[in-house]
């Protein structure tokens, strides 16, 4: 599998992962587009690893193993207590930092 | 087309399909079932790609864990699922089936040996063509193990096909040239600890005066603090 297309399919579950943070309303399904964008990242970089036969990447794809269990982590937290509070998951309600 | 390649595009095509899933689904059962989908393919992408060590992370962590977590979540939130019976249907059906044809695809294309895998279209930097006599062989060259295998921690022997991608490779970068992000990202997971621990911890609440009780005349046991659900807050 040519390089370009391993970069195309990324770029395609990318722009997926963010049109759903840009239109969707649900927290929930807002978080789980950014896990779609971070895994994008990963196929990305897994097929540079594979064309230029360096394992380095896959050091970089376990760094965003980590970061992407912290942040659902400590996203589902804040999920679970803006539901507490609010009792809704529209993020158009969320507006406690509004200026 | 060789039947590997054939599946990368279709593991790449079934994981843009399950992202499609995900924005499109209303509700959030099924968007996570299309998410499940899409992490179950990328694994599968990442072991065609020789990624071995990362093909088990990502179903380990991410099918495994992450999506876990969320549909807890779903079902703590008490969500009412106002799908269809086709729908239902097909999120009970589909994600194992894709789990399954995955876990096939792998039996079947993985029991090659890694020597052997073809390397990427154009990709001229393949140490060991097939049938060549391959001066940078890390087989032959490099002082072995006892059992004749690549020695993976030589830094040259990195992107040899036998060692491309396995635990020893990506754990002799890991602690190689790449600790500080290691330990960085310890330090991550401590500090994505503390904060989900003080996020859904309730506050304790101040005691205040306690009002005064006659005491019993006889203490027979000491007084059992009978736990109340608090009242939720609202605002």
């Amino acid at each position: 599998m040519p390089l370009p297309h391993v970069l195309a399919f990324a770029f395609l579950l990318f722009a997926i992962g963010a049109a759903g943070v840009l239109l969707r309303k649900n927290v929930l399904v807002v978080l789980m587009c950014i896990e779609l964008m971070l895994n994008s990242v990963n196929l990305a970089f897994v097929g540079f690893s594979r064309h230029f036969g360096d394992s380095g990447s896959h050091v970089m794809v376990l760094m965003v193993f980590v970061v992407a269990a912290v942040e659902v982590g400590v996203g589902m937290a804040i999920v679970v207590n803006m539901y507490r509070r609010r009792r809704t998951l529209s993020v158009d309600e969320f507006t406690a930092l509004k200026g | 087309m060789d039947p590997t390649t054939a599946m990368l595009y279709l593991m790449c095509a079934l994981a843009v399909l399950g992202g499609l899933g995900t924005v499109v689904l209303k509700h959030p059962v099924h968007a996570a079932l299309s998410l499940l989908g899409t992490m179950l393919a990328l694994g599968g992408a990442y072991a065609l790609f020789q990624a071995h060590l990362l093909a088990a992370l990502q179903i380990i962590i991410y099918a495994g864990a992450i999506i876990i977590l969320v549909v807890y979540v779903i079902m703590l939130l008490d969500l009412r699922a106002d799908g269809g019976f086709w729908i239902r249907l097909g999120g009970i059906v589909a994600v194992p089936a894709l789990g399954l044809f995955v876990l096939l695809c792998l039996k079947l294309f993985m029991s090659v040996p890694a020597t052997a895998a073809p390397a990427l279209a154009g990709d001229d930097r393949s140490p060991c063509a097939a049938g060549e006599v391959c001066e940078t062989s890390c087989v032959d060259l490099k002082d072995n193990d006892a059992d004749g295998l690549t020695d993976c921690s030589d830094p040259d022997c990195q992107s040899h096909d036998t060692c491309f991608g396995t635990t020893k490779a990506v754990g002799a970068q890991l602690l190689g040239p790449y600790v500080l992000p290691f330990e960085v990202a310890s330090i991550l997971l401590l500090a994505g600890i503390v904060g989900a621990v003080l996020l859904t911890g309730r506050k304790p609440r101040d005691p205040g005066p306690a009002p005064a009780r006659p005491a019993p005349a006889v203490a027979l046991a000491p007084p059992v603090e009978v736990w109340k659900p608090e009242p939720e807050e609202d605002d």
